[in-house]
């Protein structure tokens, strides 16, 4: 085992050095396949993202905005969860953010304006996975939802066809309640016995 | 015009030495097997009233001469059907490869693509058993912390993001069989004096992967490709500030070549360290379409 180790050592100093000198050789080859005869249009220089709109949010959040903490996480797990740190934590002042533009940080304030720390910091966590980028991954996406639920525009409670149909059943349930009411009325005033005819 | 079979036996006849009972055989069907009037030939076929008397349940799953369920529906393939025949990607996790770095298998300052990685001596591709390249795992993904130019053949989107997010350029690329053979053993391919073939395009059901931007395709457009890794950069949670220098990135290597520096069709005699390119119009034509 030692002797095929040393060999393939020296194998890969030989494939290595021949890789080396030949990788310095650059060509020109294009195929037919190549990128730019592929795609002519395309130059290479991406547009950059547009702007949020002052009532919208498009998903993007600057990354260098966000303060991370990573710590380990809770649970069963042993020397892994014990020195792993999975946990991701996520913060950032609300008021002070300026990638949201105020109409959404309005309304971002509204509803969570009460889960925000005592200095107006919004904490998001998470610890769902056993990987911290899975973590991160997550953590943001509670993040966004947060964002894009204090946006969403209230739902009723009823449709309109449904608010009729409870109207008009409110109206029959009277209906009824007084049908029911006047036949009970009469069988009492029966039962009196004034008036009768001998 | 006689028949093939007629025609066979004829010249058959003509060469063979002489008819013995070793080399003469009944016409097919003219023969056919003696067969007992009596027992699983006779009349109840095994099931008669001595038979009976007797313990016997015929064989499993017997419905009493109808056909049995396990035959009437379809059967199940075993289930290494199509084994030979499927395309092997076996993995390479970002552990494994920031391990060969930090131990100076991989040399981080050039590309890294299959010859590379081949080349180190510690990961290993077996064209016989239909093995098309590496498939770049994220198990690892957390301590992965190189900047790498990487090229492999398939990789999911958790081991692109670590690759980006330490400001490293990823590839997937296709490699048809006799590209894999040449370049997963460089030094044996160069050896053997082969011209360095061209590389083929995807087949059918795996175009679709090599076009996604998403999947950094080599046949992708680069506009979309930069696109969907500032996408991948909001998902994971990363900003793309450092990147690759110049100079790794010159490294560019054509839909059609294996090696880096290196056209289809040229002969590379190691030994004389000298490379012999085709002259003639008609050669150089099929390598370069």
């Amino acid at each position: 085992m030692l002797i095929r180790g040393i060999r393939c050592l020296q194998l890969t100093e030989q494939c290595s050095r021949n890789y080396l000198t030949l990788t310095r050789f650059s060509s020109a080859y294009k195929s037919p396949l190549s990128l730019d005869k592929l795609y002519p249009a395309s130059s290479g220089n991406a547009k950059p993202g547009t702007k949020d709109v002052s009532s919208e949010f498009s998903g993007q959040i600057p990354m260098n905005e966000l303060t991370k903490t990573y710590s380990c996480s809770s649970g069963p797990g042993g020397q892994n969860v014990n020195k792993v740190a999975t946990k991701v934590d996520l913060r950032f002042h609300v008021e002070s953010a300026s990638w949201l533009s105020p109409g959404v940080k309005a309304k971002v304030l509204e509803k969570y304006g009460s889960e925000l720390t005592k200095d107006g910091w919004m904490v998001v966590k998470s610890d769902r996975t056993r990987s911290q980028t899975l973590n991160q991954a997550d953590a943001l996406e509670k993040l966004r939802t947060a964002i894009r639920s204090a946006l969403a525009a209230p739902k009723p409670k009823f449709t309109a066809e449904e608010e009729e149909r409870i109207r008009k059943g409110k109206l029959k349930a009277a209906r009824e309640r007084l049908h029911y009411k006047r036949i009970r009325s009469d069988v009492k005033a029966q039962r009196s016995g004034r008036d009768q005819m001998l | 015009r006689m028949s093939g079979v007629r025609e066979k036996a004829l010249q058959y006849l003509r060469e063979v030495p002489r008819l013995t009972h070793g080399n003469i055989r009944n016409l097919p069907g003219t023969r056919t097997p003696k067969k007992r009037g009596y027992g699983q030939n006779g009349k109840e076929r095994g099931w008669g009233a001595s038979a009976r008397q007797k313990l016997h349940f015929g064989p499993l799953g017997y419905e009493s001469g109808s056909t049995p369920i396990q035959r009437k529906t379809a059967f199940e393939r075993s289930y290494n059907y199509g084994i030979h025949s499927v395309r092997q990607f076996p993995p390479l996790s970002l552990y494994q490869l920031q391990l060969a770095i930090d131990t100076n298998r991989l040399d981080v300052t050039k590309p890294i693509d299959m010859a590379a990685l081949c080349g180190t001596g510690v990961f290993f591709l077996d064209p016989s058993k239909n093995q098309f390249g590496f498939n770049l795992s994220s198990d690892g993904m957390d301590l992965f912390k190189a900047k790498v130019h990487l090229e492999v053949q398939w990789a999911d989107e958790q081991a692109i993001a670590a690759v980006e997010r330490n400001g490293g350029k990823i590839t997937t690329s296709y490699y048809d069989i006799h590209s894999v053979i040449a370049a997963s053993d460089a030094f044996k391919f160069l050896k053997s004096g082969q011209p360095i073939p061209r590389r083929l395009t995807p087949p059918g059901n795996l175009l679709e992967y090599y076009i996604n931007p998403a999947n950094r395709g080599y046949l992708a457009d680069p506009v979309m490709v930069e696109k969907e890794k500032e996408v991948l950069a909001q998902k994971y949670g990363y900003s793309i500030s450092d990147k690759l220098d110049d100079r790794l990135l010159s490294f560019k290597k054509d839909p059609r070549q294996i090696f880096y520096g290196l056209e289809p069709g040229w002969i590379v005699s190691v030994q004389d360290k000298t490379i012999y390119k085709p002259k003639e119009a008609d050669v150089k034509q099929i390598y370069t379409t």
